[in-house]
């Protein structure tokens, strides 16, 4: 894309940071459901959303993982993570209660937004979410 | 008369109000219903926090802030506009500075496709367009004389120059162009017969590669000919001016595309071989001056002239964008007070094309060809210097009507630049400037450049040459001439209220 400015080493290294743990917390929890891992079944049994639900969520998750590790895509990936995080959290706040998954979650989806912060020059109607271009003065 | 509009405030804000209560209505449904609708709940509440940085936080898109996401459709739409009006909704005559009639023709004489076109123009005739005017009693083709125009023959010169082409591709520096558009034109050039000017560039490598006839034109800045403070080096114009391939040197005062400015090569563009080829240090800012150091009134200007001419030995032109008629004549004048003329004057209109210029420019600076042209065309005869120098004319002299139309005006031959650009297969993407030339001409990125190759694109250069002149001969047969010399403003017809009726310049 044109004109996209340089990252910055620090935030380079920050977003591939988040990247990384993002990635592998959404990769592990993707793959367990897909895996039918037993106490996924009972919390989407929880949610009414057996199996379709899971396989639907799990496979979201490894996408997300996915397009995380590509530069090029790492933002959509982010998107797409926040997103699933954000159903995640709203699944413990009104009915699977307070546990550590809540934690993880919270979590996940605060490194997606640092992602998409870092990287919202990324995409173009990302970067129009912020003011983007300096004024110079040649 | 009154139609239902859409009110796009109103729609935005519904649309806004949508977005936000969407999300608490997915969420009820999510919470009493079924979790499945939670999916709705997070997309529009990721629309809503969406929305609200584009009304809010962010202040640089005055419709982002009015309309929200539906203000960001414009924006699709605005930055895929070009590509859609180019190949869904313009019509054939409507795209700048080519339309595609034009570039159809080119890309058709490039390929040695006959132009032949059924049941009418795509003209919109009865327009204020200047034609040609056909005589009752045509020329046989056989009377032409053969095209023949000698530079330096007024100072009977030992090392004058002759084309029998009346085509000559303009400047274009390595550096605008890349070094395989610079050799596929100079190998074009050998093969079609005719001589290419070699830009502003510097010493022009590439263009001697291939073996062409060339000019070797002097901007401002002397690149490849100067002293360090930007003055002419009579040592290296002579080392130069005596290689075999160079048969003239061009002094360039001014160019359409951004007369009376100079310019700036940013240290960062200059590499060891733009250093070396240019003759300037690495590692600082090089300035091209808006005029010739060595050149502050007509005194000075036409001493420089004689100056290259001794120095150079071979036929030396000058070329201009014409500002003020009335300074050229003021600079004839000089000329024949010191009895000193170039070899050719070369006039380059105000449509003028280049790699990069600013747009205040492009759009606003300097008289179109037609009537800048016909002004010294005029002034030549009537202060009796017109036999003292050839005259030459730039500016989408790219179709034989309009080549024509320009040697009526007074043009001994032309140059076109961006006539060869398109001959070479140049799709008017517009991104000169931006090294992302996607035809690889305008860029020096080796992935973009291997889509264009010398072999087939040289030919296209010759077959535009040769289909050039030959709809250029016919064209003279049909207005009964011999020879373009012939040719005088009575055989245009100039309707009422164009560009030519009008003198432009009340001076
Ligand atoms: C890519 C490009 C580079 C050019 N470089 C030069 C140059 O170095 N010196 C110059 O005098 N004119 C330069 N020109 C202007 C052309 O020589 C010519 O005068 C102008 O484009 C008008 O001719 P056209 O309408 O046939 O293109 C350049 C034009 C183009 C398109």
């Amino acid at each position: 894309m044109k004109n996209v400015p340089k990252k910055s080493t620090p935030a380079l290294i920050a977003t591939w940071g988040a990247q990384l743990v993002a990635a592998g917390i959404l990769g592990y929890a993707g793959y367990l459901k897909l895996a039918d891992h037993q106490a996924d079944i009972e919390l989407f049994t929880q949610l009414g959303m057996e199996p379709a639900g899971r396989y639907i969520i799990g496979g979201l998750e490894l996408l997300a993982a996915t397009l995380m590790l590509i530069p090029q895509s790492a933002v959509y990936g982010a998107i797409l993570g926040l997103g699933v995080m954000l159903g995640a959290i709203i699944g413990h706040l009104t009915a699977l209660g307070i546990d550590v998954k809540l934690l993880f979650a919270l979590l996940v989806a605060a490194l997606c937004v640092v992602v998409i912060v870092i990287r919202r020059f990324d995409a173009e109607f990302l970067r129009n979410l912020w003011d983007h271009y300096r004024y110079d003065v040649e | 008369m009154s139609t239902a509009k859409v009110d796009l405030h109103k729609l935005a804000r519904i649309t806004n109000f949508m977005i936000a209560s969407s999300t608490g209505a997915f969420f009820f449904a999510g919470y009493f219903l079924s979790f499945w609708f939670h999916f709705g709940t997070v997309f529009f509440l990721m629309l809503t926090v969406a929305n609200f940085f584009y009304r809010h936080v962010q202040t640089q898109h005055t419709i982002l802030r009015n309309f929200g996401v539906i203000g960001q459709m414009r924006y699709v739409l605005e930055s895929v506009g070009p590509e859609l009006r180019q190949y869904l909704f313009s019509t054939d005559t409507e795209e700048r500075p080519f339309n595609r009639v034009e570039r159809a023709e080119v890309y058709r004489k490039a390929k040695g496709i006959e132009g032949a076109q059924s049941f009418g123009s795509q003209y919109n005739y009865d327009e204020n367009e200047i034609k040609l005017r056909h005589a009752m009693f045509p020329t046989d083709h056989a009377d032409l004389e053969p095209y023949r125009l000698t530079f330096g023959e007024e100072r009977g010169l030992a090392q004058a120059y002759t084309i029998d082409k009346p085509i000559v591709i303009s400047a274009m520096s390595f550096g605008s162009l890349g070094s395989q558009a610079v050799r596929t034109l100079s190998r074009g050039a050998r093969l079609a017969g005719i001589p290419m000017n070699t830009g502003e560039g510097g010493y022009p490598k590439y263009h001697l590669q291939e073996g062409a006839d060339l000019i070797f034109q002097m901007g401002t800045a002397k690149f490849g000919v100067r002293n360090d403070d930007g003055s002419l080096n009579d040592d290296k114009l002579t080392a130069l001016a005596a290689h075999e391939q160079i048969k003239m040197v061009e002094i360039k005062f001014s160019q359409g595309a951004k007369p009376g400015k100079g310019g700036l090569l940013p240290k960062e563009k200059i590499t060891t071989e733009i250093s070396e080829l240019r003759g300037v240090p690495m590692g600082q800012d090089v300035v091209s001056p808006p005029y010739h150091v060595e050149c502050r009134n007509l005194v000075s200007t036409v001493k420089f002239i004689r100056r290259v001419q001794e120095v150079a030995g071979v036929p030396v032109g000058i070329k201009l964008c014409v500002g003020r008629p009335s300074e050229v004549g003021e600079l004839f004048e000089e000329m024949k007070r010191q009895e000193v003329f170039p070899d050719y004057i070369s006039i380059d209109g105000g449509e003028g094309g280049t790699g990069a210029a600013p747009k205040a420019y492009l759009d606003g600076v300097g008289m179109p060809l037609l009537p800048a042209l016909k002004s010294v065309g005029d002034m030549m005869v009537e202060m009796g210097v017109r036999d003292r120098m050839k005259l030459l004319a730039a500016g989408k002299l790219v179709t034989p009507g309009r080549q024509v139309g320009a040697m009526c005006l007074g043009a001994d031959a032309v140059y076109t630049a961006r006539g060869f650009m398109l001959a070479i297969g140049c799709i008017q993407a517009l991104q000169c400037g931006n090294n992302t030339c996607p035809v690889g001409i305008t860029t020096h990125d080796p992935s973009l450049q291997r889509g264009l190759v010398i072999e087939d694109k040289a030919y296209r250069i010759a077959n535009y040459v040769k289909g050039s002149v030959k709809d250029i001969e016919h064209i003279l047969c049909s207005m009964g001439v011999r020879r373009v010399r012939e040719l005088t403003f009575d055989h245009l017809y100039v309707p009422h209220d164009s560009i030519l009726s009008v003198q432009g310049d009340a001076e």
